[in-house]
Order: structure tokens, then sequence, then C-alpha cells
């Protein structure tokens, strides 16, 4: 690019694309958290359900933490932009949202310990907010039908665990306890795949064919 | 009446610089010069001209060890760059 004059269209055109360049150059691979976090907790989901069904040993239910643990230092590792690459209002905006929903799993823990409730549910109504404002934001459809679908999996969640309370006739309180998990734990990760693995692929696919 | 291009904003290299800090918070020197393709002295040159005109605000600072300059677009290059394409609509619809 050098310092010329330029007709009345150029300068139209070169204005839309450096605009289009810039807004491509910085959204490559903006799929990768997506990536991450939804083949990690998809993972592990499967595998307690794996645990649950098998009658594994319950110390394998700490595997849970292996998300939070193996997630961040993954997001920092892989997910950090270079220090040349600059932020947009939209980067920032979607981080803000995404600190918020982290920030929000220490109540939904809270909540699970002392009302002694399913923590599935309330992490999913979570995800399903920082997805859906998340897609609207970067204007990609397969996040925003993503994020719905996390929240309709959360009625779902709630209906499996009424349904579970009022249909089944348990006598054993930890059978029914496993009884009730074991769907769940199903939905979460069929959720994960469809409203974070799939849409993550998808922007990844569309941000390299236009790179 | 066709509105007056602002002859700052009327240049390859100045105009590109524009339209990128427009879609960023701030970038810095070596992300505009592989956006734009200019060559640093050309590009240095071009950006003391925009600072001048209080279009663009210019940092100097440090990353680590190395320096590194960060440029944003100011309010009244926002202003600037708006009535330039406004400008631009009324010769192209003429």
């Amino acid at each position: 690019m050098q310092e010329r004059k330029l007709t009345e269209a150029e300068s139209l055109a070169l204005i839309t694309q450096m605009i289009q360049n810039t807004h491509r150059r910085l959204t490559v691979n903006a799929g990768k958290p997506y990536l991450i976090w939804g083949y990690l907790t998809a993972g592990v989901a499967l595998f307690e359900w794996l645990v649950v069904v098998n009658g594994w040993s319950f110390y394998w239910m700490f595997a849970w933490w292996l998300i939070p643990l193996l997630g961040f230092p993954l997001m920092l590792l892989t997910c950090r932009k270079r220090p040349t690459e600059p932020k947009n209002y939209i980067d920032r905006a979607v981080e803000a949202v995404w600190i918020a929903c982290s920030v929000a799993m220490i109540p939904a823990f809270a909540i699970a310990l002392f009302y002694r409730v399913s923590i599935l549910p309330l992490v999913t109504l979570i995800i399903s907010i920082g997805t859906l404002v998340s897609g609207r934001l970067i204007a990609m459809k397969a996040v925003t039908w993503g994020g719905a679908l996390f929240m309709c999996g959360t009625v779902a969640m709630a209906l499996h665990q009424f349904s579970m309370r009022h249909a089944v006739v348990v006598e054993n309180v930890n059978e029914y306890t496993l009884f009730l998990y074991k769907g769940e734990m199903l939905i979460f990760a069929l959720l994960f795949i469809c409203g974070m693995i799939i849409p993550g692929h998808i922007i990844n696919a569309k941000t390299r064919k236009h790179a | 009446m066709l509105k007056s291009l602002d002859p700052l904003l009327h240049s390859e290299l100045r105009l590109g610089v524009m339209s990128i800090l427009l879609g960023v918070e701030e970038a810095d020197f070596v992300f505009l010069r592989q956006e734009t393709g200019a060559t640093a002295g050309n590009l240095s040159v071009q950006l003391d001209k925009l600072q001048k005109a209080g279009y663009i605000a210019v940092e100097k600072t440090f990353r680590g060890k190395m320096p590194c300059t960060l440029c944003r677009i100011t309010e009244e290059g926002i202003r600037a760059f708006e009535k330039y394409v406004e400008a631009l609509r009324s010769y192209i619809e003429k």
C-alpha cells in the first residue's frame, strides 16, 4: 500500500476490503474455545456415565474436576492471541460474558452442594446464556442455535429430574440417585456435542474458507 | 453540491490504516505494517500525519523489553471518517 490518491470507488472498495481482512484475520480459529470445552466436557461426562453404569469406584467422580483443571490451561496455551494481534470490541464483550459465566459456576456449585440438587442443569443453564449471547455477538447462527439447544437441554434435564422423582419408585436412595444421574449425564454429553463441538467446527470451517 | 473529500484521508495508506483502526480497540505498528504491506518508514510518516491531525492517538510503550507503538482511532478520527464516507457516497450517487 502506498501514499497515492484514490478514485471514489477505489476508496470505498479499500475501506470494505480492509475492514473485512481485519475481521477475517481476527476470527481465524475462533471456534477453538468451543472445541476445547466441548470435547473436554463431553468426554468427561461420557466417562462419568461409564463409571456409573459399570459401578466403578465413587472416587472416579472426582474426574469432573478435570474439566476446569485441563480446560483453563489449554485455553491459555492455545487460544491466547499473539501480542501483536489487536483485540476488537466484540472480543472484549465475548470475553466478559465468559468470565461472568465462569464466575457464576461458583454459586451454582454452592446451590448444588447446599440444596443437594444436581449441578448439571445449573451448569447447562449458565452455558446456554454464554453460548447464546456469544453467538449473537459474533453473528454466528450455529453458536446461537447451540445456545438455544443448551437452554432446551436445561428444560429437558429439569423434566428428567422431575419425572424420575415422581414416576420411578425405588426403595434404595443410592439406586435412585444413580438412576437419575445416568440419563442426565448422557443428555449433558449430547448437549456439549451438539451445542459446542459442532458449532466450533462450523466456525473454524467458515473462517478458514474466508481467510 | 458535492461535499469535498478530506485530503488527509483520501490517500491509500492513510485510509487503509483508518479503516483497520475503526474495527479494533488499538493496533500495534507491526500489525498495521502486516495488514497494509507498507514499509516501516512510509507507515511511520503517515501515522505521524494522522496523529498531528488528531485522527489517531499514538502511544509508545514497551512489551517486555521490546519497544511497541500502539495506535488507536480518536473521536475526531471517527467523525472525520464518517464525513469522508458520507462525501464518497455523494460522489458515487451523483
